[in-house]
């Protein structure tokens, strides 16, 4: 049975990579919206969940599908969240792109998992954003002093998420190898 | 200039119309101290200073009755090296000016006959609200011990206005009270040769910080320099040390003791502070060197790596 | 690859290098620098200026007025109508805990240190 949003009705060529796509920019879009509605304690601090998703779409079907799953979450999030093109919508992109630079970079270099591209990831997204902001936005150097917390945090998640990505794609394998 | 600098004044628990109320009236006193007590400014001490040299009795202002027998009495402990009979020897080295006029240190014979003339103020009689000088070289200079003697003057007023916990700190020499919501004030002392600060320490309840350094005023001639801290045996600049801080009860002991120590130099400084009574004390000699009572040792958190500083029990 | 809690060896070396990077991050930003300037008249808080915000201040004394100059993170004494130019020959100021007061014209200005560690400080 078809669903109605079938792309191919329209008549266009559907791959399997394409639904892949969808369906995890679909989930980090979910997640994106779910942490802009969840109060932070420090404000501007979130745990970057969606940044999982994309890691383990890098890591379970490669660099292409990430890059699309983490431009789409900060396209289709911005705009379900009425921020496209506000200086949010260009603070997450901006995060988005280094970390997703700092993914294409790493993530050909042996022995590394979740957390060893995560952390470094995490970390690009808040210099990325700091430094969009830095250049457009509040051009005031005391906004560097709050780099290090950010970091720090930045850190943190990483590694957490990192390790549930780690999880996750064991799983995905043990339940492949019992299938 | 009694009061080389501005005086910043920090409460704890007012309000802010009772801590501008509490400033503003600090402010009144030192203004009003600053030209009572100048002593080369046309004012009550400045008229003292035109008459002391006439040698006849004369009527002086009240108001500084307490102060000159405080100064007395510490001059007297002090053994001299405290002399605030000092104002003609401060005139002949400039430093009565603010800034300074350019120009040499004065002719060695010109200090050589202040010292022989050797003005204290032993030669000042105190008959009453009456006053002479036995000798005609005494002018009065308090430069020494009046930024201490007017902080504890602010203090009083403070605490007859109902504040408790409050920091006078009249350019960088101060007298805190109570606390600040319990914990202690922390004050830095200042790195007299280097940027920064050297050490801290915590007082509360009511402690003076009192430092006399040479790098607080003074002047370069053909590559000497000559700082303002004058001692009264020789009339030239002490020697030795680079500093001075004293921590003690009264604002007025503390100042009047810092002074004294600079003058009596990197040996003899002990007996000078026990004589005077103080107890806590540090000295920063021109080397580098720091010395510290053993009073002391147990107040002071270095900031920085200092060398290991020689500890001086009191004779 | 085998890993030891969740992390292989490459993960190990990166979050290590992430960690001095953060070490780094907080000595270099989170040094106790200045970063406000206080201003005050005759005791009177008149004006906190923000060292990064390049600017000049105007204030008011017996004498006349007093100008300050905010750039680069310092602040100076630009003119002042006292006799000595005492304040104007300090120059730049930016350390915490910096003071140059004008006594004549009552001016004064003191940089906070971004922590205030010294409720006073002594000299």
């Amino acid at each position: 049975m078809r669903s109605i949003s079938e792309p191919e009705a329209a008549g266009v060529a559907v791959s399997s990579l394409d639904r892949r796509i969808a369906g995890l920019a679909a989930l980090a879009v979910v997640i994106h919206l779910a942490e802009a509605a969840l109060p932070s304690p420090l404000p501007g601090i979130k745990p970057g969940l969606a940044n999982v998703v994309v890691l383990y779409a890098l890591l379970r079907h490669g660099l292409q599908v990430a890059l699309w799953v983490g431009l789409l979450r900060v396209l289709v999030g911005s705009l379900l969240l009425g921020t496209f093109l506000s200086p949010g919508f260009f603070l997450s992109l901006s995060g988005a792109v280094a970390s997703l630079a700092v993914l294409a970079l790493m993530h050909r270099l042996p022995g590394l998992s979740g957390p060893g591209l995560a952390v470094p990831a995490a970390m690009a997204h808040v210099m990325g954003q700091f430094l969009t902001a830095y250049v457009w936005f509040i051009p005031h150097a005391g906004l560097f002093h709050l780099l290090p917390a950010f970091l720090t945090a930045a850190l943190l998640f990483g590694l957490a998420g990192g390790l549930a990505v780690n999880r996750l794609l064991d799983r995905g394998l043990a339940r492949e190898g019992r299938a | 200039m009694a009061f080389g600098t501005l005086v910043s004044l920090s409460f704890y628990g007012l309000d802010g119309e009772a801590a501008s109320r509490a400033t503003a009236a600090a402010m009144e006193d030192f203004r009003y101290l600053h030209s009572a007590w100048h002593p080369y400014e046309p004012g009550p001490l400045g008229r003292v200073n035109e008459l002391l040299p006439l040698q006849g009795w004369f009527t002086y202002p009240p108001s500084l009755r307490p102060l000159l027998l405080r100064a007395r009495e510490l001059s007297r402990a002090s053994g001299g090296l405290f002399n605030p009979a000092i104002g003609e020897l401060v005139m002949l080295w400039g430093f009565h000016e603010d800034p300074r006029r350019e120009g040499p240190p004065p002719d060695p014979k010109a200090v050589a006959e202040w010292v022989a003339a050797a003005p204290s103020l032993e030669d000042v009689e105190l008959r009453g609200l009456e006053m002479r000088s036995r000798n005609p070289r005494v002018r009065l200079d308090f430069g020494a011990f009046a930024k201490g003697y007017g902080v504890d003057r602010v203090i009083e007023h403070l605490r007859e206005l109902g504040v408790e916990n409050a920091i006078v700190n009249a350019g960088g020499d101060l007298r805190a009270i109570g606390s600040k919501g319990g914990a202690p004030w922390v004050v830095g002392i200042r790195d007299p040769r280097g940027p920064g600060v050297l050490a801290r320490i915590a007082v509360s309840g009511d402690e003076s910080v009192f430092t006399s350094g040479d790098y607080e005023r003074f002047f370069e001639y053909e590559g000497r320099r000559y700082h303002h801290i004058l001692d009264p045996r020789s009339g030239y600049p002490a020697r030795g040390l680079v500093s001075v801080t004293v921590v003690a009860g009264e604002g007025a002991l503390a100042d009047a003791a810092a002074t004294a120590l600079m003058v009596a130099g990197p040996e003899d400084w002990p007996q000078v502070a026990r004589a005077m009574g103080v107890e806590q004390v540090m000295v920063i000699e021109e080397g580098g060197g720091i010395q510290l009572t053993p009073a002391m040792v147990r107040r002071l958190q270095w900031e920085k790596p200092v060398p290991e500083p020689r500890v001086r029990p009191l004779p | 690859m085998t890993r030891r809690y969740g992390l292989t060896r490459g993960d190990r070396w990166v979050l290590s290098a992430a960690l001095l990077a953060l070490a780094a991050a907080w000595a270099a930003l989170g040094g106790d620098e200045g970063g406000m300037a206080l201003v005050t008249q005759e005791g009177r808080v008149v004006a906190r200026l923000d060292l990064e915000r390049p600017t000049r201040l105007t204030v008011d004394g017996p004498l006349g007025q007093t100008v300050l100059e905010v750039a680069e993170g310092r602040v100076r004494f630009l003119s002042s109508p006292c006799r000595g130019q005492l304040c104007v020959h300090a120059g730049w100021l930016s350390q915490g805990g910096a003071f140059v007061a004008c006594l004549p014209n009552g001016v004064a200005v003191r940089i906070a240190a971004r922590s205030e560690r010294y409720d006073a400080i002594n000299f």
